[in-house]
């Protein structure tokens, strides 16, 4: 594999993995200790955490051969920003959002509203169409589902 | 001895070859859309399908299986986009001919690649299934753990940027599975005291989250792409055509039985080994490979669509997928009642028959719809992501929200959606994490049960290890699989190849 640059917010996502793996390293020893018969609860735990451990620091090793971003020299803060915006486009932070909050609102506002507000938003806010065009498709496929699932599928719907 | 009357049930049962070719025709579209998927379609199915039989269901999902890996092929050629990993070595090809206006050729080549691959592979799930269930009933527990071992590790270290990575998401997939009470002692582990952590994280949920989800929130980035027109002619290849390549679409196929056969490897490995193997083996193409070589097409076509059936051979026999795939395939039995494993082909014998049989048929299937509704296709594909992506997302909610009728499992989807799109954004491959969650019980069970059989001692288990000739076999693979990731190695067994 031939070298290549790192990736934005990459060491940084490297160091939450990497107190993650130590987390569930100290987890498995407590669970470990509380059942501590070889062929106890606290064998595959303790296997697999040390396993993501020494495959980070191996990660880690690779890193290191990566040709760096050539902003690093940046202040902290024009990073931060850079990465954000490389990592977590506008369209995938709002997607993310309206995500949420369909699953917040489907018990409130139950399943054929929440579906068609988030398919209308979504569609007008990516512009796949006009206002109009946006709430015709979500229309649409609102009805379709409901027929699909609930008729052909028998399934309960959210 | 082969359940011959099994595999006859789709025909003397129409309505299970009508839904194989419902799955066929659906697959092929499933298949062939980037951002799509045939483990997302079929993860949605087992959820969609949970109040129906058990034959329709299955007849249903193979038909999606057979469909969606050829579809891949159709975006590839037309679009430089595999629809589905199994389609990315079509692309080397298959796209450069299209360039050339010979996109007709193309589909039309991978159309009867795969359905001689998939037939083949079929063949080889009747004969080798019954020989290795057979063999199977004598795995004992550290051959099963062992084999799960073999898998992530494959799946981990084949096919990816960085095998730590892979190795790595294999683990994280087992901790995942850990998660929960434990099923052999009761104890809560990494439960912190959250009762929606205690009855653990179910695997369907973060399939459809890692897989689905993440791959559409992956898609928007690519909204403003341009969508390419495409003329398509001239689709049926000349008899001869096919006849000349027979002894290479013969040895390819044969490798994707093989690496379908391997835990955890499926139609992507199998399709880019194939393609590997064409450029070492194929002297003079007519064409150089990567500029349209046909040969570049016939090769991980008929492979991909082989390693279909060899990937049900350890799902059905041993309880092991093959793939991503046929890890949901075997949710989708356990859904049903069923115990994928040696005993279900004594048990359940017409379950094997029709899985083999909805496959063959499927293979008849993809022939037909194949060759025909190319100008559909491409309209379907020219459907903008900006429509398309959020309604997949709708689409995973509702498979999700299914499989318990619970709104935690929404909340759960969106958050295994989150993980998988940082995963996929900084070369950590999904794959291996679904495949540790299925295969977490199954892994931890087994060794638990050697250790009490070695009597909790670990000099015991290593002598059950190198003195059981199966085991003895598996421990040397899984050796060879991780020197062979050794840049020396790697060296030595390409001089060789």
């Amino acid at each position: 594999m031939g070298k290549r640059s790192l990736i934005e917010g990459e060491k940084s996502v490297l160091v939450i993995i990497t107190i993650f793996c130590i987390a569930v390293l100290e987890e498995s020893l407590r669970i470990l200790f509380r059942d501590p018969a070889i062929t106890g609860s606290g064998i595959i735990p303790i296997i697999v955490s040390v396993i993501m451990l020494i495959m980070i620091i191996f990660i880690w090793r690779e890193t290191k051969s990566f040709s760096p971003i050539y902003y690093e020299k940046d202040g902290i803060k024009r990073r931060f920003g850079r990465t954000i915006s490389a990592i977590l486009p506008r369209q995938t932070i709002i997607s993310i959002i309206l995500l949420i909050l369909y699953a917040i609102a489907l018990p409130v506002l139950k399943f054929n509203i929440t579906t068609f507000l988030f398919l209308a938003t979504s569609i007008f806010v990516f512009k796949g169409g006009s206002l109009i065009k946006s709430a015709a498709i979500s229309l649409g496929v609102v009805a379709a589902i409901v027929v699909l699932f609930s008729v052909l599928f028998k399934v309960i719907l959210p | 001895m082969v359940e011959f009357s099994g595999m006859l049930l789709p025909i003397v049962h129409p309505e299970l070859a009508l839904l194989v070719a419902v799955g066929v025709f659906a697959g092929i579209y499933v298949g062939a859309i980037p951002g799509l998927s045939v483990t997302m379609a079929v993860s949605l199915l087992i959820s969609f399908t949970f109040s129906w039989d058990t034959w329709p269901a299955i007849a249903l999902m193979v038909g999606i299986f057979s469909g969606g890996v050829y579809g891949g092929s159709r975006s590839a050629i037309l679009l430089n986009i595999p629809g589905a990993p199994a389609a990315i070595a079509t692309t080397f090809d298959g796209y450069p001919l299209s360039l050339k206006g010979e996109a007709g050729k193309a589909i039309g080549i991978t159309v009867v690649e795969s359905v001689i691959g998939g037939i083949l592979g079929c063949i080889a799930l009747a004969v080798a299934a019954p020989m290795v269930a057979k063999i199977a009933l004598s795995f004992s527990p550290i051959d099963y753990f062992l084999l799960g071992a073999m898998g992530l590790l494959l799946v981990g270290s084949l096919g990816v940027d960085s095998t730590y990575k892979g190795i790595f998401c294999g683990a994280l997939g087992v901790f995942i599975g850990c998660i929960g009470i434990d099923g052999i002692s009761g104890m809560q582990r990494f439960t912190y005291g959250s009762n929606a952590l205690m009855s653990g994280l179910n695997y369907i949920t973060a399939m459809i989250g890692l897989f689905g989800i993440s791959e559409a929130l992956i898609q928007l980035k690519y909204l403003d792409a341009n969508i390419v027109k495409q003329k398509v002619d001239k689709i049926i290849p000349s008899w001869g055509s096919v006849l000349k390549y027979m002894p290479l679409t013969l040895r390819t196929s044969l490798i994707g039985i093989i690496i379908g056969a391997l835990p955890g490897t499926g139609g992507d490995i199998a399709a880019l080994i194939s393609y590997d193997h064409a450029k070492r083996t194929v002297r003079n193409p007519e064409v150089p490979f990567g500029e349209g070589a046909v040969e570049g097409l016939v090769a991980p076509e008929s492979a991909n669509n082989a390693a279909i059936g060899g990937s049900f051979i350890p799902m059905l026999t041993l309880g092991i997928p093959g793939d991503a795939v046929t890890a949901v395939f075997i949710g989708a039995l356990y859904i049903h009642g069923l115990k994928p494993g040696p005993m279900l082909m004594i048990e359940s014998p017409d379950m094997f028959g029709l899985i083999v049989g909805s496959l063959f048929i499927s293979n008849i299937f993809l022939l037909i719809f194949g060759m025909t509704g190319i100008k559909i296709f491409t309209r379907v594909v020219e459907v903008k992501k900006s429509i398309l992506l959020p309604i997949i997302m709708i689409l995973s909610i509702i498979g999700s929200y299914t499989i318990n009728n619970s709104m935690a499992d929404i909340f759960w989807t969106i958050g295994f959606g989150i993980l998988g799109y940082f995963l996929k954004i900084y070369g950590y491959p999904i794959g291996p994490v679904v495949l540790g969650i299925i295969l977490s019980p199954l892994l931890e069970l087994n060794l638990r049960r050697a250790l009490m059989s070695a009597e909790s001692s670990i000099i015991l288990l290593f002598r059950d290890i190198f003195t059981q000739p199966i085991s003895i076999v598996l421990i040397m693979f899984i050796i060879l699989s991780i020197l062979s990731q050794n840049k020396n190695v790697k060296r030595l067994l390409n001089k060789f190849m």
